[in-house]
């Protein structure tokens, strides 16, 4: 056979392992996902390709059951919508016994479609416009109350319906490690929080059962979480001293890390992003200065999202063109940009060919195929030549890009879910011209 | 007779109804009981047939009705417990003074005054007998009467009460109504019973004695066997061992060991073949009595009346008492509507809520852990320690550990929560002994870090191998069940990290066993296709390999199945409609009440389950439907299935009842066993249960379960359909909203 063409060029050998540009490429190759051929998968749907494998969904959602429902006794899990929205993937955790965490409207609108009841719904975000929010109100969805103007509306809302709705409010505070988000709900530290109960009590209109506090993205110390619940524990103690409240629930959000690397992050995911156990432990421990009998525990709800469903998600993409850089590097350019590859701006996701690659690794860097200088889906990673028509999956993306991703020069491609008994089958379809001229329509004065 | 602990009455009183329906309703009541409270009964059908029964004496009866008229409202006058009077407690005393008088006194001049004063005395009497021996849990019976009529007897000669022509011998071949028939369609031995009958309300006839038997037998058939085994003993007696005169005196031994037949056998005691046998036991012992105080008595001029009876069955049942274990025959400690509900309730008490010990544990962990070791197991848990349990926590893939569980963190168990398994107080801690590396073991402190809990006099339940410096609780401080106590760890004679449980008597670390079973536990099970079945078992003793868990409450099911407190439900069934409403009664206890068919349905509502606990009432009322279509439900997402067992009786014909009843004394078929399931449906929940049993074994067309149910609830509405099928009948209960009371909505 003929081989391929190859520039000369004179590249550095750099034997060992880690160094600043990054790990030696030591991963073996991935043919197949779940049993099923990457090749057969592209064949029958196209590159690029995003691919779910239902297994490895199903395995974290009850790693993550696990760790916790041996540690606290009541636990609820609420699918966080805006992760990742498929109907696929939402579903098969709903199957699970999850529920789900909405953001907006239209995520409220999909997860009643998908046939989520609406009293399974916790309702998060500083956007929740009064219809939509009456909609919802009446049909018994959970609501995390972000502003005062947002308590007020489900004051009137109440008033004019008739109904007295049980609420959550959203905290938000500082804990020794992380910087809480302070745009989001009523401040811990500064007494918000405690005025935004008092005007719930105080109005009558309502019912407060519930404590929400998301305190942030891709945390890596499980002891953040541990001042939190236990701030938020404490603060339940004293609204029930206070008022009489009780507090049925309380809701830890998300932003448990995933087995991604941040471009920032020197240690490998391995070792930096703790296991579900840990922060499960730290969780349990803060909740446990929660002042109740045993019998009167609440419920801790988890909002996760990428942890769940980060590491189930692949995106196979194919080399279309080799270039050789003017300071040396070589430039492999793939058919996947950024515009469907959002994560790839913050994090350095693993590349994984899918055929035993020979010859020296070198300093490679990897573009999509987008005009825009920008699309830059890998920096700067040691990789052996590849030839136009090689694979390569990018792990971990299944979080964020199937909902962030945007209909930019190229076609969105197709999404297949890999199930657990080797079946795969469309998750949503790749994009043609038709989807996107339907949306649009051309004034009548042009000729 | 006297009940020895009030029972909340089960005719409450509907407030619906117009008042003075209501008091006239009670007045008569109060009369009809006083009556049947004489056969240990509270229905107004029996007193109505006993009232009947004097009525063949036309004057006795005027006295009697008289006397229990004027006792009531004395007792009235008093304001003495209503709920008593309702009951009749103050009337058959005075009752039996009315009918004594009517029977030895002519009906001249100072009779009737005389007559009410006496009935005055036995109410007082009455009251002040029911205070003190009630205080130790004794029935006065009819210990007032006798005490009122023997001073009758005894001051007559300053009275002027004349003796009258009624004494109490009766005229041997008066047949009363039925002298028309000839004396020898009958043998000798039934109209000797039926007068006995009769000379209990002191109307010696025949026909008198038939109304009683019919009395006797509407009450209850185990009672009427009772009676009839009691007399018959007698009469073996007096052929073959005694030799009475003739007459009176076999009246006397066969209504005084009738009464003692039926309350030692079926009011005192749950019937059954021991039952059965202690009242046989004191029927020798009130006719030993009887005949000895014959001699004595009549030296005192007094005839024994039911004297043998009181004393015998009040001195038993005392004895009785103090027995160190309570069981065949089994004490009853309230008045059943009768010998036949008590046997009912007894057996489906101890089917569906029999527990080893006087608390309730649940396993001693949260979320899913396997037992490694269950009792009498192979390693340790043998001879004195051998109703121990060992506890570890399996993972996804199988394994005890994650990589190569070389060290204890490795292992899933360990570092994960120990919680008591019921409320009591810390009575030892046991700490500082470390963590074994992994395959070695601490022989010395075997043990290992320990928590000892106190739950009750002589049951002490100890969490063994505990995680050092994990320990959150000290000694002396008081825990409730599913509290956080330690961490499991690895530390003692424990080679990887695990759980040891057991119970035991005394406080001491290490002290020999007690069995355990653990309460409504969920099960997961393998069941083919690599999926798993969860089950609540309502009572297990975990075997090795089972994989366990606590039930973890749902809120969204407990909402659901949650019974608001005065909320009114309307249903529809037969054509007919009928309201239940829920209420607290006095003792704290859940009721759901019927209105309109007098029916109550008792129920318990904890964090992990509702329980219904029995229902009484009309067999047409929805609550019927209700408690076999749901007579537990536990609020677990993973929406386990369970079962139970529902009572025969409930669904029998009533010729197969009245068969059944006959045969209850000696042993019954267990309950019926349902397997229920729950799943969701749209906004609200279907629970379904099928028997395990079949309808019929042998035609392939009959293979449907015995019994099927089905219950839809609704969210925010509560039930709204009920279906049951007994034997391929069909009974349904529909919800009609339009009439519920609106009560603030609050969602979710």
């Amino acid at each position: 056979m003929k081989t391929p063409y190859e520039r000369p060029a004179i590249v550095r050998h750099a034997m060992g392992m880690m160094n600043k540009l990054g790990r030696a490429l030591a991963q073996r190759p991935m043919t197949h996902i779940d049993g099923v051929a990457i090749e057969d998968l592209v064949a029958r749907y196209g590159s690029p390709l995003f691919v779910f494998s239902e297994r490895t969904l199903v395995e974290r959602y009850r790693e993550l059951h696990d760790a916790f429902s041996r540690r606290w006794p009541k636990l609820r899990i609420a699918w966080s919508y805006k992760t990742n929205y498929l109907s696929g993937v939402c579903k098969t955790f709903h199957q699970e016994g999850a529920w789900a965490e909405v953001v907006s409207p239209f995520e409220w609108e999909k997860a009643v479609h998908l046939g989520v009841a609406p009293d399974h719904v916790h309702w998060n975000g500083p956007f929740k416009p009064e219809e939509a929010l009456e909609r919802a109100l009446v049909a018994g969805t959970m609501v995390h109350i972000d502003h005062f103007d947002e308590l007020a509306s489900i004051e009137r809302i109440a008033a004019r319906r008739g109904i007295r709705p049980k609420v959550a409010i959203r905290i938000n505070l500082t804990t020794d490690t992380v910087q809480g988000w302070s745009r989001f709900g009523f401040n811990l530290e500064s007494g918000q929080a405690r005025d935004a109960a008092l005007r719930i009590v105080a109005g009558d209109r309502m019912e407060l059962v519930g404590l929400h506090c998301h305190l942030g993205t891709f945390i890596q110390e499980a002891d953040a979480y541990r001042q939190a619940a236990r701030k938020l524990a404490l603060f339940a103690n004293e609204l029930r001293a206070t008022h009489g409240t009780r507090i049925t629930f309380i809701d830890l959000g998300g932003g448990f890390a995933s087995q991604n690397a941040l471009k920032a992050q020197y240690l490998p995911s391995e070792q930096a992003t703790p296991p579900f156990s840990r922060y499960a432990e730290a969780i349990a421990d803060g909740l446990s200065a929660i002042d109740a009998p045993p019998s009167e525990l609440p419920t801790l709800v988890l909002e996760t999202g990428r942890a769940l469903v980060d590491e189930a998600g692949h995106l196979i993409t194919s080399v279309i063109a080799n270039k050789r850089l003017p300071d040396g590097r070589r430039g492999l350019v793939v058919d996947a940009g950024v515009n469907v590859l959002f994560t790839s701006f913050w994090y350095r996701h693993d590349v994984v060919p899918t055929r035993e690659l020979r010859g020296m690794p070198e300093p490679t860097v990897i573009y999509g195929p987008l005009c825009m200088n920008i699309d830059e889906i890998r920096e700067t990673m040691q990789l052996p030549p590849l030839s136009v028509g090689d694979r390569l999956v990018l792990r971990n993306v299944g979080a964020y890009n199937v909902t962030q991703w945007m209909q930019f020069i190229t076609y969105r491609p197709a999404v297949v879910m890999v199930g657990s008994n080797g079946k795969h089958a469309l998750l949503r379809r790749a994009e043609a011209l038709e989807d996107v001229i339907a949306l649009e329509e051309v004034p009548a004065w042009m000729p | 007779m006297d009940a020895v602990s009030a029972a909340p009455a089960l005719g409450a009183v509907a407030e619906e109804r117009n008042a003075t329906w209501d008091g006239a309703l009670v007045a008569f009541d109060s009369v009809a009981r006083s009556y049947s409270s004489i056969l240990f009964s509270r229905s107004r059908g029996v007193g109505l047939l006993l009232g009947a029964a004097t009525l063949t004496s036309p004057r006795i009866f005027a006295f009697g009705l008289g006397a229990v008229v004027w006792a009531n409202l004395v007792a009235r006058l008093l304001r003495l417990d209503a709920r008593a009077l309702a009951d009749g407690q103050f009337g058959y005393n005075a009752l039996l003074v009315g009918l004594g008088t009517a029977a030895t006194f002519t009906g001249n001049m100072p009779t009737i005054p005389v007559l009410a004063l006496a009935v005055v005395g036995a109410v007082l009497l009455t009251a002040a007998f029911r205070a003190s021996l009630g205080a130790s849990g004794l029935p006065s019976l009819s210990l007032p009467f006798l005490a009122v009529y023997y001073l009758l007897l005894s001051a007559s000669p300053l009275t002027h009460l004349a003796y009258g022509a009624y004494a109490i011998d009766p005229w041997p071949g008066d047949y009363g109504a039925f002298t028309s028939l000839a004396p020898a369609l009958l043998p000798e031995p039934i109209p000797l019973f039926l007068r006995s009958l009769g000379s209990l309300f002191f109307v010696p006839r025949v026909d008198a004695g038939l109304l009683v038997l019919a009395a006797l037998v509407l009450h209850s058939r185990i009672a009427a066997l009772l009676a009839g085994a009691a007399f018959g003993a007698v009469l073996l007696l007096d052929q073959h061992v005694l030799s009475l005169p003739e007459g009176a005196m076999l009246h006397v031994l066969g209504y005084n060991t009738m009464l003692t037949a039926i309350a030692l056998g079926s009011v005192w005691f749950v019937p059954s073949r021991s039952a059965l046998g202690l009242a046989l036991v004191g029927v020798l012992l009130c006719v030993m009595v009887t005949v000895g105080s014959m001699a004595p008595l009549a030296r005192v001029g007094v005839p024994p009346m039911i004297l043998p009876f009181n004393v015998t069955a009040i001195l038993m049942l005392y004895a009785m008492r103090q027995r160190t274990s309570d069981g065949a025959p089994k004490a009853s400690f309230s008045l059943a509507d009768s010998p036949e509900a008590l046997v009912a309730e007894h057996r489906s008490r101890t089917a569906r809520f029999f527990a080893l010990h006087p608390l309730r544990f649940r396993l001693p962990f949260r979320g899913t852990w396997i037992c490694t070791q269950g009792n009498d197991g192979q390693h340790t848990h043998r001879d004195a320690w051998r109703h121990g349990l060992d506890f570890e926590v399996r993972g996804r893939d199988g394994e005890l550990f994650s990589g190569a569980g070389a060290e204890a963190r490795d292992f899933h168990a360990y570092g994960l929560p120990v919680v008591a398994a019921a409320d009591g107080v810390v009575a030892k801690v046991v700490d500082g002994i470390p963590d074994n590396a992994i395959g070695r073991m601490d022989l010395v402190h075997n043990w290992g870090n320990v928590v000892v809990l106190y739950h009750a006099p002589g049951l002490y339940s100890v969490v063994a191998h505990l995680k050092p410096s994990s320990i959150k609780v000290k000694e002396g401080q008081s825990v409730r069940a599913g509290e956080a106590l330690a961490a499991c760890g690895t530390s003692g004679r424990s080679p990887t990290p695990h759980l040891h449980f057991q119970l035991q008597a005394t406080a001491i670390v290490g002290a020999p066993t007690l069995p355990v079973h653990f309460h409504h536990v969920v099960v997961t099970r393998e069941n083919g296709e690599n999926r798993e079945a969860r089950e609540v078992v309502r009572e297990l003793c975990p075997a090795q390999g089972d994989a366990l868990r606590a039930i973890e409450p749902d809120s969204g099911i407990a909402d659901l199945l949650h019974v608001p407190l005065g909320a009114a439900w309307t249903f529809e069934s037969d054509g007919r409609r009928e309201t239940v409403r829920s209420d607290v009664g006095l003792l704290g206890e859940l009721h759901l009440r019927s209105v309109e068919r007098p029916a109550d349905l008792t129920f318990e509502e904890g964090d992990s389950l509702l329980v219904v606990l029995d229902v009484a009432g009309r067999r047409t009322s929805a609550l019927q439907l209700l408690c076999a279509a749901m007579p537990r439900a536990p609020f677990d997402a993973a929406l386990p299935t369970w079962t139970d067992v529902l009572p025969r009786q409930r669904f029998r014909a009533w010729p197969l009842r009245l068969l059944a009843d006959l045969v209850a004394l000696f042993g019954e078929r267990a309950g019926i066993e349902v397997r229920y399931s729950m799943r969701r449906e749209g906004a609200g929940l279907v629970i379904v249960g099928e028997s395990i049993e079949r309808r019929s074994r042998r035609s392939p067309r009959d293979d449907h379960p015995l019994l099927s149910t089905r219950l839809e609830v609704e969210r925010g509405v509560g039930p709204t359909a009920i279906e049951v099928t007994y034997a391929g009948v069909t009974r349904r209960a529909t919800r009609i909203l339009s009439f519920d009371s609106s009560s603030r909505r609050s969602p979710s």
